[in-house]
């Protein structure tokens, strides 16, 4: 394997386990309330700040990864809880909104506690590249974010279509007046979801934080970077974002790599109006996907 | 209709609510209008119309993903203010600073710019992280006689010379010679393949265009050259292709969350290259947790390394920015260092020198003539002139050092390039 594929591939492969990481949120979301979160970015941040602060601290990676997620979970579903619910019935065009509101208070308030600088923590991971073939080899980072990646994706998979909470969750997405005749509880099944999205996103914050010394900005961009990988996957599809989002980022790294790196993002976003003029519902979504 | 009314209501409220805190978020200033909460001890505004204030203006990107860049050099500005202000005020005037958030919704550089000049009537216009924004806003600072000092200028606005636009920092153009002569003494092979990788702004494309010319006619062989777009959140598929092409040096400008995946994908290949940073873009907190010996920047001022410091600039500052709450030296020096104190106050020292009020072509006349001297932060004098409004004449070039786990000065009084490189 030459020495570009091995860097499309490798790059390719990890930046679409991101992407899809931070997009399983979105999708799950949407499944349950039918609103576009675009908060989902400044729950990475809130995750990261939290994860960094408590590794910082001397706590161990595992141990500082679960308090975080945990507290996003918590803070996701208290959102939704206190907040969102009051918003049951209103269009989701509105609702969505609402959730750009919400993304700013959650990033200033995140910005009060700790700043803007950038985040640092210690190296938890080499960055010695374990080969495989040829020249296709994953660093432990690499390996950490797919890792992650495919636990996530498998827990929710399962969760939703194995587990009696998944089978209400489903049943919400699909027609949530009918699922309250069957005794379902609406408003702690979307709470829950909501939860589930803060911590997924509050993974992908670490999972980024991991490799690099972001700054909160550019975590917070990050989130909505995942956009064109949903769309691409469908909105309302949790498989078709791991998809997307793999497919994406091998575009991406592809690009990046014959073309130039000033490209990269001009064909993603190009990806995204493609898939928005020619298949709206995306690879593996529902046609009746609400556009806003 | 009387869920979506309430609905309503809650959307109004929480985006009130975020558009209130993102104001907090931006120290103090309000998200995107200039005109609004005030504090007098940090030289922040609380009406353009204050009597006998002196009016300040910062447009730049104090929201989004820029915003770690903006609210720094907002930090540093507030810092030359407040000192100022302790000290009398300029000629018995208070300073305010107002601010306008290029980044904002529906808000960019130019309409900020619009907004602080026709509103606020500031004198003058700090800001601009980047040299794009400080480019589109020159036509309208010209027309309305207000000077800009830009943390970042594109070369085009400075040669020929601008009369109302003045580099707050170097151009990256102009540390090329001293990027050039400082491979050259790290004794990088004759031969060596040399790899860029940048961020996608003007000035860095520029520099890494311009760094690749003067290596190839120094000998070395262009091993890669990549750029990262500003809008991206990963450079791995371009830093793969710096570690691949096995460079013998490395000349960056990538944004500074990249700085450290680059770092260590070269040496967990192996490869101990030096990788030579412009702009400052290392940083003290860069130094000093990626803690590599082969990773240098050049930057035009100097890290503060003792917070005693008896050197009169570098205690100077230290004064100032405790008014604003950087007390530590991770604080101090935050993102690029203190450069970001010295156009402010060298900008203080003109309005000084002026007379009240001074705008307009006064005020440029007043900056052109400006020199001052910050020992500890500024090798030199920090001055403008009417023929070259960059005030920073000389550069520095700064290492890891482990025995104090601070960066260091490893070379000092370069010289800086021309504008072309």
């Amino acid at each position: 394997m030459s020495n570009d594929v091995a860097t499309i591939v490798i790059n390719g492969l990890v930046n679409g386990c991101i992407y899809a990481l931070i997009g399983v949120g979105f999708v799950v979301i949407f499944r349950a309330t039918g609103v576009v979160s675009f908060a989902q970015g400044a729950f990475m941040v809130l995750g990261a700040e939290i994860f960094a602060s408590l590794v910082n601290d001397g706590l161990s990676t595992g141990p500082a990864a679960i308090l975080a997620a945990g507290g996003a979970f918590i803070f996701g579903g208290l959102v939704y809880w206190l907040a969102f619910s009051r918003l049951t019935g209103a269009e989701a065009f509105i609702t969505s909104v609402a959730t750009v509101g919400l993304g700013i208070l959650v990033e200033a308030v995140v910005l009060l506690i700790w700043g803007p600088a950038i985040i640092v923590i210690p190296q938890l991971f080499s960055y010695q590249v374990h080969h495989l073939v040829g020249q296709l080899g994953f660093s432990n980072i690499d390996l950490f974010a797919m890792a992650v990646t495919v636990a996530v994706f498998a827990v929710v998979l399962f969760g939703l279509h194995r587990t009696p909470v998944g089978l209400r969750m489903r049943a919400v997405a699909n027609n949530p007046r009918l699922a309250v005749f069957t005794g379902v509880n609406v408003l702690v099944t979307s709470t829950l979801a909501w939860a589930i999205a803060g911590l997924t996103a509050a993974l992908a914050g670490i999972v980024y934080l991991v490799g690099t010394q972001p700054d909160p900005g550019s975590i917070y961009a990050l989130g909505l970077a995942a956009f064109p990988a949903i769309l691409l996957g469908g909105f309302d599809s949790i498989p078709g974002t791991l998809v997307g989002g793999i497919i994406i980022g091998l575009v991406q790294a592809t690009v990046a790599v014959y073309v130039g790196g000033a490209w990269q993002d001009v064909v993603a976003y190009g990806v995204l109006l493609a898939v928005l003029l020619l298949r709206p519902q995306g690879m593996f979504g529902s046609p009746q996907v609400a556009r806003l | 209709m009387r869920s979506v009314a309430r609905g309503s209501a809650l959307v109004c409220a929480l985006l009130a609510l975020s558009a209130g805190l993102a104001a907090c978020g931006s120290s103090g200033s309000s998200g995107s209008s200039s005109t609004s909460t005030g504090s007098s001890s940090g030289g922040t505004a609380t009406s353009s119309s204050s009597a006998g204030a002196i009016v300040l203006g910062d447009d730049d990107d104090l929201s989004g993903p820029l915003s770690v860049y903006g609210q720094y050099t907002l930090t540093f500005i507030r810092a030359a203010a407040s000192y100022a202000n302790a000290h009398g005020g300029i000629n018995g005037h208070q300073v305010k600073i107002v601010t306008a958030d290029a980044a904002a919704t529906g808000q960019n550089a130019s309409s900020a710019a619009e907004q602080l000049i026709d509103s606020d009537h500031v004198s003058a216009i700090f800001g601009f992280t980047l040299s794009d924004d400080c480019g589109a806003v020159a036509p309208l600072a010209a027309s309305h006689q207000v000077p800009l000092i830009c943390s970042s200028t594109p070369p085009q606005s400075l040669a020929p010379v601008q009369k109302y636009v003045f580099g707050g920092t170097t151009v990256e153009a102009q540390e090329v010679p001293a990027s050039i002569s400082f491979a050259q003494h790290l004794k990088v092979p004759a031969q060596g393949t040399f790899a860029t990788i940048v961020a996608g702004s003007l000035g860095a494309q520029l520099y890494a265009s311009k760094v690749a010319t003067a290596a190839e006619q120094a000998g070395w062989k262009d091993g890669t050259a990549q750029v990262i777009p500003l809008t991206a959140v990963d450079a791995s598929t371009q830093i793969s292709q710096v570690v691949a092409s096995h460079p013998a040096v490395v000349f960056a400008e990538p944004v500074s969350s990249d700085i450290l995946p680059l770092i260590k994908s070269l040496r967990a290949a192996g490869n101990n290259a030096p990788v030579i940073v412009a702009d400052a873009s290392v940083g003290y907190t860069g130094f000093t947790s990626i803690k590599d010996q082969n990773l240098y920047t050049i930057g035009p001022a100097e890290y503060i390394t003792d917070l005693g410091t008896a050197q009169q600039g570098a205690a100077l500052a230290v004064q100032a920015l405790k008014t604003q709450g950087q007390t530590t030296l991770a604080q101090i020096n935050q993102v690029l260092g203190p450069q970001a104190f010295v156009a402010p106050y060298a900008t203080m020292q003109a309005l000084k020198s002026c007379g009240y009020p001074c705008t307009g072509s006064s005020l440029a006349n007043a900056l052109e003539h400006t020199s001052v001297s910050l020992p500890g932060l500024v090798s030199g004098s920090f001055s403008w002139t009417p023929s070259l409004h960059l005030g920073f004449h000389q550069l520095y070039i700064f290492g890891y050092d482990p025995a104090t786990s601070q960066p260091k000065v490893v070379e000092a009084g370069l010289p800086v390039g021309s504008l072309d490189g």
